[in-house]
């Protein structure tokens, strides 16, 4: 049987893929959506699956720090209109 | 950090993805195609941060273990030792001591026998079967526990931990081995055996205080000398 690791990274990879394939299909160009998007599904996967690691999961850190930053920025654009 | 072909290849997405994204960027500018290399490099680092599979132990060899560990229990229990445990690292092996009174602390260079004794208390020294080794790839007990008891000995479904200061619970979801007091009480069975010794490898002297047992759920209660 497939480990929740090896799913996780499998899944993962499949979802990227596809959220690139539909937001290229809208013509979505801003790289930022794209990147809130997988930060979005690798919290949600990690979530669901809970894939283990050899440390604490930095790339979780990473991904919502940039997360945080893309959300402030997008707020910040709004309240300055 | 070991890097098997696994590993190996989430390096190879992180390498390529993050090349392909740079020179995606530069040549085309902000493009979908940057965001799918982009998604790659995360793809390989989440990759890279997967734990090797451990080759699998058939359920049988665990409970043998057990058994092997209840004679040993019983044993000194015939001998009236049981109550008190430390767990503590000598040269990356771990040695369990156990004792009728509290153990406060064990000096560094004490005498390699079965029994020893401390204040004039006889002490009863027991090795291990967890090493350096079988957690080198891990900087964090908790994922270190999980990888021995669900990967290595396919003892349970999942593995929960909270550390708060000195002390420490491991949950172990759905334990396949039955819990019997008697072992529990002395060294905290194969569970408390891989939690503290495992805690003693990566924290420091380590004791089991007390277990609890459910039908779903067995929580290790220990505590760090710190």
């Amino acid at each position: 049987m497939i480990s929740r690791d090896h799913l996780f990274n499998t899944l993962y990879m499949s979802m990227t893929t596809l959220t690139v394939w539909a937001l290229w299909s809208v013509r979505e160009n801003r790289l930022d959506v794209y990147i809130s998007m997988f930060v979005l599904e690798y919290l949600v996967l990690k979530m669901i699956i809970r894939p283990r690691r050899l440390f604490i999961d930095v790339l979780a850190i990473g991904l919502f720090i940039i997360f945080l930053i893309f959300v402030s920025i997008r707020i910040y654009e709004v309240l300055i209109r | 950090m070991n890097i098997d072909v696994y590993k190996g290849f989430g390096l190879i997405l992180i390498v390529m993805g993050g090349v392909l994204a740079l020179y995606t960027y530069f040549i085309l500018g902000v493009n979908p195609l940057t965001a799918l290399w982009i998604g790659l490099v995360i793809t390989g680092a989440s990759i890279l941060l997967t734990p090797s599979q451990a080759p699998r132990r058939v359920r049988e060899i665990t409970v043998f273990i057990d058994k092997i560990l209840m004679n040993i229990t019983f044993f000194l229990e015939t001998l009236r030792i049981f109550g008190n445990n430390l767990f503590k690292s000598y040269d990356g092996n771990v040695y369990i001591f156990i004792s009728k009174n509290y153990i406060d602390k064990i000096p560094d260079d004490v005498e390699k026998n079965f029994i020893i004794y401390i204040d004039g208390e006889p002490v009863i020294r027991l090795v291990s079967p967890i090493n350096k080794d079988l957690a080198k790839d891990f900087a964090e007990p908790c994922p270190a526990i999980e990888y021995v008891l669900i990967e290595y000995l396919d003892s349970a479904d999942r593995i929960e931990c909270v550390e708060d200061d000195d002390r420490v619970v491991v949950r172990i979801i759905r334990p396949i081995l039955p819990s019997t007091s008697r072992l529990d009480k002395t060294i905290g069975g194969v569970y408390g055996v891989v939690a503290g010794s495992i805690y003693a490898l990566m924290r420091g002297e380590t004791s089991i205080n007390h277990i609890e047992t459910s039908p779903e759920a067995l929580t290790i209660y220990m505590r760090l000398k710190k």
